[in-house]
């Protein structure tokens, strides 16, 4: 204020002494992007106090002006207020650009489901912060299951990772905050390692947007975003508490965000979880607890020129695995399978004992953006991440407490990538990814490694277009390059070795016959070239949306694949590596029908996807394997075969009145091995999701609603059983690891209250009650369902305060 | 699209968008596979396991079952040292090495008692008379249940069967009454660290 005062003064000085005023002043505004006219924009000349506006060239003219300073405040609708002051000393032109893409820097208020889109031709899904919070005390594969088309794959009940069309693992990628998450997601007990309390949304992409992040994503990219700040003065902040009567466990979580008018912001977000044995309806799943602590802290600053992000996230997860589990071989497995119940049942307790997992992530990232006027936006971006992953087992004398399984996996990352938004029908964005990750497998386990040493650099290149030939269709197109290049120092027990014919193949490849007695040293070094093409159309006819999209991805094998060689103690298996397999490639067909009016979204998503070299899990010929002394163990190998994957998802929103609405969302998937010609293992059965739900804004926006979940029983599946002589009896018997378990039906229910409490703050109780009936099943994802039933009811309290 | 893309400022900057080139090539010379990763020295290994049956009326008349896994990890070779003798008593003890390492595994077993327990099996086609663990040197759990280390044998008649030995680690529960009037010993939950089966004679 005192500024201006002074600049008033100034200008009356100028009069007052009758200076030369005779100066000129041209001047045109261009948005900053495209650089456009800016049309019929208000200018206000501080000096003067007096108003005038732009011409259809975005010009405006200041005749009579006086030598000195002169200020001007531009404001336009949809543009940021922008105010510039020159000093003025002859006839002048300037050229001003002005921002009119503020809805990047400031809160736009979204109604309806009308979402940005990261993807506009392939099958995606948004879940916002409202739906993730309710899962404050969950796991990010519980709330992307609640989209159609994506199931949950489960190793007891707190390992859960995401399937997306019956992939998962390493072909569905998770990027937190515009990293790619390296957390070992190779495995199948390898949960994703994120807090879902940081997340302010999550989108599932496809598509040619998801080759931006990689190329060998075929399932697709979780992207997960942080709570973003918007340039204004604020502290904001939420604290939710959750307990669960089912494993007595208790979550809180709190936030708090302060952001600045001029673009500073700076955060933080911490999680502790508890929970104790969950239960079954008929008894208690011992050794199920989990420990769970996880903080963010972010801090940067924005403004449309310019900005940059500092990003830290640690977590640290320790989980029981069901002791049941934790089995001696083939014999006590059959004894599993026939008793139908687990082994081991003790009291509830909160210790969580030895088999369990513990993981240990750090991710650290720096981003920087740059806009250039009438081009587009700049980002580099740097990225570290550590994850350390222990597995604990059962072990005696001095190995007590020695983790069976030590990894240590570090990545770093850097790219960069120009978007090319100037052009209103055309953007571009191309960009470059390098990566170097280094895997340290520590031999103080005592234990072969089962993942070895090694050393990975990849590289990507992308392009990709979007481009809006009306209003009523749409291209897009993508293609990307990568380079992956592994070079792994891997230790063979000579019987492995020869047993898989690798001394007939691969003999190049030794480097130390004889590192150890019976143990040979190799170095195994892989190098792929892979091409992904994405293209996709989209039309739209009134209230109707058809979209089409064709991808080609190419994954090439992860570690885990190429060289596990061990005993995984926890669940009971050996699991054989595969030095033969090639890299994946899919040819991925999809469409999206959507129709969309106030009362009724509805889309159907048919898909088909094609996988050549599909790397899969399942058990050896022999099925078994003789271990030392402790007798025949489940052996499964690495395999590939060629694969088709074909479904369809659908999905309906439907507002009966304006309190009341009902949701549908049903999957349909089947996956054939088209070299074996019979069903793929392991794919999602028929799951279909009805949701009814009231809400009633006037009544402290009361919210009640009942979901039904039903999932049929696959009757698609490979058979792998096999036949079995128990030594100590002398039986016979079919050992069956392949039928899965009958269909079941689950009843939810779920509600919400809200108060106000203080003026800026609000607080939501909300009640929940998951397996309403406590129904006995098993899941055919889960795999610990030989060994126990699922959990059973539970009774949840959620408490939300948002100030 | 104006032709703003050869600007020069804008061109220095976008250099950097081949930064991550760079960085490849750094991360390339930086990496080393130098230092081969060291063999890793297993442990909790069991190469040896011996049930060595001593005739009680001749010290002469031993029977050994044993089972051999040369590194601990290969499938054991599993061989009786000859028949049993018909009518006769036998006590029986146990030996578990791990020759790989030089170990005593007994001891382990022994020392940590409360996490194990032997248990027997045989087949209905051989003649077991008698059975018990023996309570005046067995070792004692603190649950009150018999190790089974230390056991006591009656034959019967000749015949041929199998017998099976196991060795539990972190039983939910053990009975060392099962098989009464045997004491075979059952338990529940944990893993077998040991599960060998012989084919014996009865002579």
């Amino acid at each position: 204020m005192f500024r201006y005062i002074g600049l008033l003064s100034l200008a009356f000085t100028c009069l007052s002494f009758g200076q030369d005023c005779n100066y000129t002043l041209l001047g045109e505004l261009s948005d900053f992007h495209d650089g456009t006219p800016i049309v019929s924009a208000t200018i206000y000349i501080k000096e003067t106090n007096r108003y005038i506006t732009s011409d259809l060239d975005g010009k405006f003219k200041i005749e009579n002006l006086c030598k000195g300073k002169l200020t001007l405040t531009i404001s336009h609708i949809g543009c940021e207020t922008k105010t510039v002051s020159f000093n003025i000393s002859g006839d002048t032109f300037k050229a001003i650009a002005l921002e009119h893409h503020i809805e990047q820097l400031n809160e736009v208020s979204v109604t309806g489901s009308k979402t940005n889109r990261e993807s506009k031709t392939a099958q995606q899904a948004v879940i916002k912060a409202k739906e993730i919070e309710g899962f404050s005390s969950g796991s990010l594969a519980n709330i992307t299951e609640t989209i159609a088309g994506v199931s949950a794959l489960n190793t007891g009940n707190n390992i859960v990772k995401p399937i997306i069309h019956g992939l998962h693992s390493s072909r569905v990628i998770t990027m937190q905050n515009g990293v790619r998450m390296q957390d070992q997601e190779w495995g199948l007990e390898h949960a994703p390692s994120v807090d879902v309390n940081a997340l302010q949304e999550i989108t599932l992409v496809k598509g040619a947007s998801a080759l931006m992040y990689s190329g060998d994503a075929i399932g697709g990219a979780i992207v997960l975003k942080p709570v973003k700040t918007y340039n204004k003065d604020s502290l904001f902040g939420r604290t939710i508490a959750v307990y669960d009567s089912n494993n007595r466990g208790y979550s809180i979580s709190s936030s708090l965000f302060k952001s600045y008018e001029k673009g500073w912001y700076i955060g933080g977000q911490g999680s502790y979880r508890r929970f104790g044995d969950s239960k079954a309806p008929d008894y208690v799943l011992s050794n199920t607890g989990l420990d769970f602590k996880a903080f963010s802290f972010q801090t940067g600053y924005r403004s449309f020129e310019e900005s940059f992000n500092v990003y830290y996230s640690y977590l640290d997860n320790e989980i029981g695995i069901l002791s049941s589990a934790h089995i001696g071989g083939i014999d006590q497995f059959i004894e599993s399978i026939e008793s139908g119940q687990p082994a081991t049942i003790r009291d509830f307790t909160y210790d969580i004992r030895d088999p369990r997992q513990r993981i240990r992530h750090h991710l650290a990232k720096v981003e920087y953006e740059r806009r250039f006027s009438k081009l587009g936006k700049l980002t580099l971006q740097y990225d570290y991440q550590r994850n350390q992953r222990q597995e604990f087992d059962r072990r005696r004398g001095d190995f007590k407490g020695v983790p069976s399984i030590d990894l240590l996996l570090q990545t770093h990352g850097l790219q960069s990538r120009f978007l090319f938004d100037s052009n209103e029908r055309v953007k571009i964005q191309a960009g470059l990814q390098s990566q170097y990750q280094d895997n340290f497998a520590d031999p103080a386990t005592g234990v072969f490694r089962l993942i070895p040493d090694f050393e990975r650099l990849d590289m990507g290149a992308f392009i990709l277009s979007e481009w809006k030939l009306d209003n009523d269709y749409l291209l897009e197109g993508a293609i990307r390059y990568d380079y992956n290049h592994i070079d792994a120092q891997k230790i063979y027990r000579d019987f492995r070795w020869e047993e898989r014919g690798y001394d007939q193949d691969f003999a190049d490849i030794i480097v130390d016959e004889n590192i150890a007695p019976g143990q040979l040293l190799t170095n195994p070094v892989y190098d792929f070239h892979n091409i992904s093409i994405a293209i996709g159309a989209k039309r739209t006819i009134g209230n109707h949306e058809i979209a089409l999209n064709y991808s080609l991805s190419n994954r090439a094998p992860n570690p885990s694949e190429l060289f596990s060689d061990g005993l995984h103690q926890s669940v009971a298996r050996i699991e054989v590596g595969n030095l033969r397999l090639g890299k994946e490639t899919a040819n991925q067909l999809s469409a999206t029908y959507t129709y969309q009016n106030s009362r009724i979204n509805l889309s159907v998503e048919p898909y088909i996807n094609r996988i050549d070299n599909y790397i899969f899990i399942a058990p050896t010929e022999l099925g078994i394997r003789i271990i030392g002394q402790a007798g025949a163990f489940l052996e499964y190998e690495f395999l590939a075969t060629d694969a088709l994957l074909y479904g369809v998802d659908f999905n309906l929103d439907y507002s009966l009145s304006e309190r009341l609405s009902f949701k549908n969302s049903t999957a349909f998937i089947i996956g054939e091995d088209l070299d074996n010609n019979e069903p793929l293992i392991d794919m999602p059965p028929i799951n279909t999701r009805n949701t009814i739900q009231y809400q009633n804004k006037k009544w402290n926006n009361l919210s009640l609603g009942l979901t039904s979940d039903f999932f049929a029983m696959q009757n698609n599946f490979p058979n792998y059983n096999f036949q079995y002589t128990v030594p100590s009896t002398g039986e016979d018997v079919l050992v069956d690891v392949s039928t899965p378990p009958s269909s079941y039906h689950l009843l939810h229910f779920n509600s919400s209250i809200e108060t106000k409490l203080f003026k800026k703050s609000t607080l939501e109780i909300g009640f929940n009650i998951q397996n309403v009936f406590n129904i006995n099943y098993r899941n055919y994802l889960n795999r610990l369902r030989f060994f126990a039933d699922e959990v059973g009811r539970n009774f949840q309290i959620q408490l939300k305060f948002n100030y | 699209m104006k032709s703003n893309f050869l600007n020069f400022t804008n061109m220095k900057t976008i250099k950097l968008l081949f930064l991550p080139l760079f960085a490849l090539a750094l991360f390339s010379s930086c990496s080393d596979d130098d230092a081969p990763p060291a063999a890793v020295n297993p442990g909790e290994l069991i190469t040896d396991v011996e049930v060595v049956f001593t005739n009680e009326n001749d010290p002469n008349d031993i029977v050994t079952l044993s089972a051999v896994s040369a590194d601990g990890i290969v499938d054991p070779t599993v061989t009786a040292s000859g028949p049993f003798t018909a009518n006769a008593d036998y006590t029986a003890t146990i030996t578990i090495l791990d020759n790989v390492n030089n170990e005593d595994i007994l001891e382990e077993v022994v020392e940590e008692k409360d996490e194990h327990f032997f248990a027997y099996a045989v087949n209905s086609a051989i003649d077991v008379v008698d059975m018990i663990r023996d309570d005046s040197i067995d070792p004692q759990r603190t649950d009150g249940n018999y190790l089974g280390l230390e056991t006591a044998w009656t034959f019967g008649a000749a015949s041929t069967g199998t017998f099976t030995l196991q060795l539990v680690h972190e039983a939910s529960s053990v009975d060392d009454q099962f098989g009464e009037p045997f004491e075979f010993g059952l338990y529940t939950g944990g893993e077998l660290d040991i599960n060998n089966t012989w084919n014996i004679e009865i002579q």
